[in-house]
């Protein structure tokens, strides 16, 4: 609970550190700024890393699937 | 988008194609949907079997993907299907999205069950199925902006793979044997994990444009791993994009390390072994009373400590020169844009012993839906 009010704290103050206007974007929308931008090639790169690391996860999306253990 | 992608170490070469395709239709409805199919030839002593007799195992992927723009919020849903000769995997999940303070802040929140059965080849055609594998994901991930050139994300994942009451819940390789007390063993380890992973990056763009140099970039993250067998770990990676002319440049360099599992054998002086050998049977995890108690062993090299670096090249260019009236679908090929990418996987102590090195390609391509 201590941790979920922290993050919500948090989200709101980082807010405040800029308000970026669509106009203004422009270089945000390169697709190399784009954190989706590779999501099929992180993809790829989160499989043979789970299959040869003890680390996984922590990339916004969830692994595991295939007998690659 | 079809993507094309190769790695090859020592024992193991894999060729894995996929296609994959997402759309938002005017009603604010997303769909999408992919396909993979991993080619995988393995020297079956890398599975365990005495003699060395290259194989081929393909395994099929399928997911859908169906969601719901509700004003600031998205609603999507998640489908995943992995079938190979002897591993069946069922992954659902949902994600609630956020988009907020005029989008400079995004959020989101996903759940997701993944089911697998684990089966053991016995000759050609016949397999038996050794446990399975109920694995539950919560994620929290995010992204802010920080200025016209900078962006912070940031994902935190909690997950708990097996269930430490269920005699049938299966985490280890059934083929996987490692030496004990001078026998070679079928590997066992606890039927639970519990792990933690956060990850932050920082991405900047300079603001450099000369006629040549059109965008110049960095992506620096890094990732805490950390699980109740014991492994922690960390990643640190840096991203540096280039676009020179109309070919896009993407240098990763990408280091590694973890530490070994609890149960992995250790020396005199507490030190990880190298090659995995227990001179008794097995190291003691957990309470004797607690459920996920066990006397472990295991040959996995991903449970030792050791270290690696990948460093990789990748070039993508928009085909715009195919924009052409006079070639067929000019203008659809036109916007397109292919990607190649090549990178080298190095390890050390257990995982090189076990793996090697390994050469990691890509061949992408980008077409609008």
């Amino acid at each position: 609970m201590k941790t979920l009010l922290a993050s919500i704290i948090l989200t709101v103050a980082l807010a405040g550190c800029s308000t970026v206007k669509p106009y203004q974007r422009e270089v945000l929308a390169d697709r190399a700024m784009a954190p989706s931008g590779e999501a099929l090639e992180d993809h790829f790169r989160q499989h043979w890393q789970e299959s040869r690391e003890g680390g996984a996860g922590g990339y916004a999306s969830a692994g595991g699937g295939c007998g690659c253990n | 988008m079809l993507r094309g992608n190769y790695w090859r170490d020592r024992n193991t070469r894999v060729i894995a194609p996929e296609a994959e395709f997402a759309k938002e239709l005017p009603s604010g409805t997303l769909i999408g949907g992919g396909y993979l199919l991993d080619a995988i030839t393995s020297a079956s002593v890398a599975a365990g079997v005495l003699s060395d007799q290259p194989f081929t195992e393909l395994r099929s992927q399928m997911g859908a993907v169906l969601g719901q723009r509700l004003g600031p919020a998205t609603l999507t849903g998640t489908y995943r299907y992995s079938t190979e000769s002897d591993y069946w995997a069922h992954t659902g999940g949902a994600t609630l999205a956020l988009d907020l303070f005029d989008k400079n802040t995004a959020l989101a929140g996903s759940v997701v069950y993944s089911h697998a059965d684990v089966g053991r080849r016995m000759g050609p055609s016949m397999f038996g199925v050794v446990g399975h594998l109920g694995s539950w994901f919560a994620i929290l991930d995010g992204a802010q902006v920080l200025s016209r050139w900078a962006l912070l994300d940031g994902a935190l994942e909690l997950s708990r793979l097996g269930d430490a009451s269920d005699p049938r819940s299966y985490q280890g390789n059934p083929y996987r044997t490692v030496v004990v007390a001078g026998t070679p063993t079928a590997e066992q380890v606890p039927r639970q994990r519990q792990r933690l992973a956060a990850s932050a990056g920082l991405r900047v763009a300079m603001p450099i444009r000369t006629p040549l140099l059109r965008h110049l970039s960095f992506y620096l993250k890094y990732r805490f791993y950390a699980d109740d067998w014991g492994v922690v770990a960390h990643a640190p990676e840096l991203r540096t994009y280039l676009r020179l002319g109309p070919v896009e440049a993407r240098l990763t360099g990408r280091y590694y390390t973890q530490q070994a599992a609890d149960f992995w054998p250790r020396d005199r002086t507490g030190q990880p072994l190298i090659a995995p050998v227990y001179d008794q049977m097995g190291i003691s995890f957990g309470a004797p009373g607690d459920p996920n108690h066990c006397l472990c062993f295991t040959g996995d090299a991903k449970l030792s400590q050791f270290s690696s670096a990948f460093f990789e090249v990748r070039l993508a260019m928009p085909l715009w020169f195919l924009d052409r009236p006079s070639l067929p679908l000019g203008s659809y090929f036109g916007a397109s844009t292919l990607a190649l990418s090549y990178g080298h996987y190095v390890n050390t102590r257990s995982a090189h012993l076990q793996y090697g090195d390994a050469e990691v390609a890509g061949l992408e391509w980008i077409f609008p839906l």
